[in-house]
């Protein structure tokens, strides 16, 4: 399990944080997310065996928003 | 009364599209159970019409979304009763508090900068400005996401519809700021249960017709939201600031350039003689405007009112630590202790709206 943090670009307010959030219910190998609309960050604590970073940031990208490692 | 007029059109112009912005995806993602099955009785219907139509039987009208309107009214009206419980309870936190003019002055100019924040947020201006934002406690959005997802009938917009309290949007949260401003638990209630009813035509209609706002309309109705939230903000702190008697204040500023003028409406009341003042407090604010008075001597100054129901009732001199409610009809008396020459003395209503001076000459 790993815990890795990320810049999301796109949020214009808190219900976008709580969007971006869902991804945990996308893929089955995310543990949890935690969006930050003011820090524009998510942390997101996943099982590498599982899920890979590209398909995390597909995923945002798929509710609209741009991730990218910080 | 004023207030609550207000606050409906505030909620009716831009509260309503702010509120869709934030909320209508929770609405939207309770809905989709019931979006699916209308879709697919949609497909259903038009297939048998199309059959008829071959057939030469009299086409069926197709109604667009009859179902959709009673889950649409069921978020509402538990929003609406939601958030009129939290203006009560905001209305008596601020009657605990309770609110003289100088802390309610401080509380006006704090809630404009909270909304001047949060309209420079919206513009995107700095990120810096995002903290103007409040974030709800990740416990309480999982919970709401969760339950957004496994939707189920009619119980889950009525449930969604009272949980949106925790996430208001921009103006719902000025306009919470404003309800504590009330210092009264009923007060706050009514402001909030206006300010959320204003909200629910525009909620209803877009919802109703298009469920979930185009990118390219959302950002065009954010930018709008973000004016009207920077100008009642500025509203707001002008507010403040003329009912702590600033001279900074453009009200006060008004005046001052304004002070050399003839007030007509000054004629409705007796002449002031200097030591005994007369001021008319009106539907529409006081009158004269400017008082002249001696230095010399004390002062006594009679407020009247016919037939007055707006704040121009609530009277407040703050350097005098004065605050009146006045009657509806009648003549209230104050007493202005000596003053030195060239002292001006500001008055308003309570929420600094309505405002006058009065000038102690040599």
């Amino acid at each position: 399990m790993v815990r890795k943090t990320y810049c999301v670009e796109g949020m214009h307010c808190s219900n976008c944080a709580m969007n971006i959030e869902g991804i945990e219910d996308d893929l089955p190998g995310i543990k949890q997310v935690s969006a930050s609309y003011q820090k524009g960050q998510m942390v997101v604590e996943f099982d590498e065996a599982k899920v890979s970073e590209a398909q995390i940031l597909a995923a945002v990208e798929k509710r609209g928003y741009q991730a990218f490692p910080a | 009364m004023n207030q609550f007029i207000v606050a409906f059109i505030t909620g009716l112009t831009t509260g309503g599209l702010s509120c869709l912005a934030v909320q209508g995806g929770l609405l939207a993602s309770s809905l989709e159970q019931q979006l699916e099955q209308q879709l697919d009785l949609q497909i259903e219907q038009e297939i048998a019409a199309r059959r008829a139509h071959r057939s030469g039987k009299k086409r069926n009208r197709i109604l667009a979304h009859p179902r959709l309107a009673l889950p649409i009214l069921l978020f509402l009206m538990a929003k609406l009763a939601a958030y009129t419980l939290l203006g009560f309870l905001l209305g008596a936190l601020g009657s605990v508090l309770q609110l003289n003019s100088v802390t309610r002055a401080i509380l006006l100019v704090a809630v404009g900068i909270f909304m001047v924040g949060n309209a420079l947020r919206m513009f995107n201006v700095h990120p810096f400005f995002r903290y103007f934002a409040v974030e709800p406690p990740k416990f309480i959005t999982r919970y709401i996401r969760r339950k957004a997802k496994n939707g189920e009938s009619f119980f889950a917009p009525l449930f969604l519809g009272a949980l949106t309290v925790f996430i208001p949007c921009g103006v719902t949260q000025a306009m919470m700021a404003v309800a504590i401003g009330t210092g009264s638990a009923l007060q706050g209630a009514v402001l909030m249960f206006a300010f959320i009813l204003g909200t629910s035509p525009v909620f209803f209609v877009v919802a109703y017709l298009a469920m979930q706002l185009g990118a390219r309309m959302e950002k065009w109705f954010m930018r709008f939201v973000a004016v009207a939230i920077l100008v009642l903000g500025l509203v707001s702190v002008n507010s403040g600031l003329t009912l702590a008697g600033s001279p900074l204040s453009v009200t006060n500023m008004i005046q001052a350039a304004k002070a050399s003028q003839p007030d007509l409406a000054s004629a409705s009341v007796p002449q002031s003689d200097g030591v005994t003042l007369y001021l008319s407090a009106g539907n529409s604010g006081y009158s004269p405007r400017v008082l002249h008075a001696r230095s010399d001597t004390p002062i006594t100054l009679n407020v009247v009112t016919n037939r007055t129901y707006s704040c121009a009732r609530a009277f407040v001199i703050p350097i005098l630590g004065v605050e009146k409610l006045l009657p509806a009809s009648g003549t209230e008396t104050i007493s202005i202790p000596v003053q030195t020459a060239g002292t001006v003395m500001r008055f308003s209503c309570s929420m600094g709206m309505y405002t006058g001076e009065i000038v102690f000459d040599q």
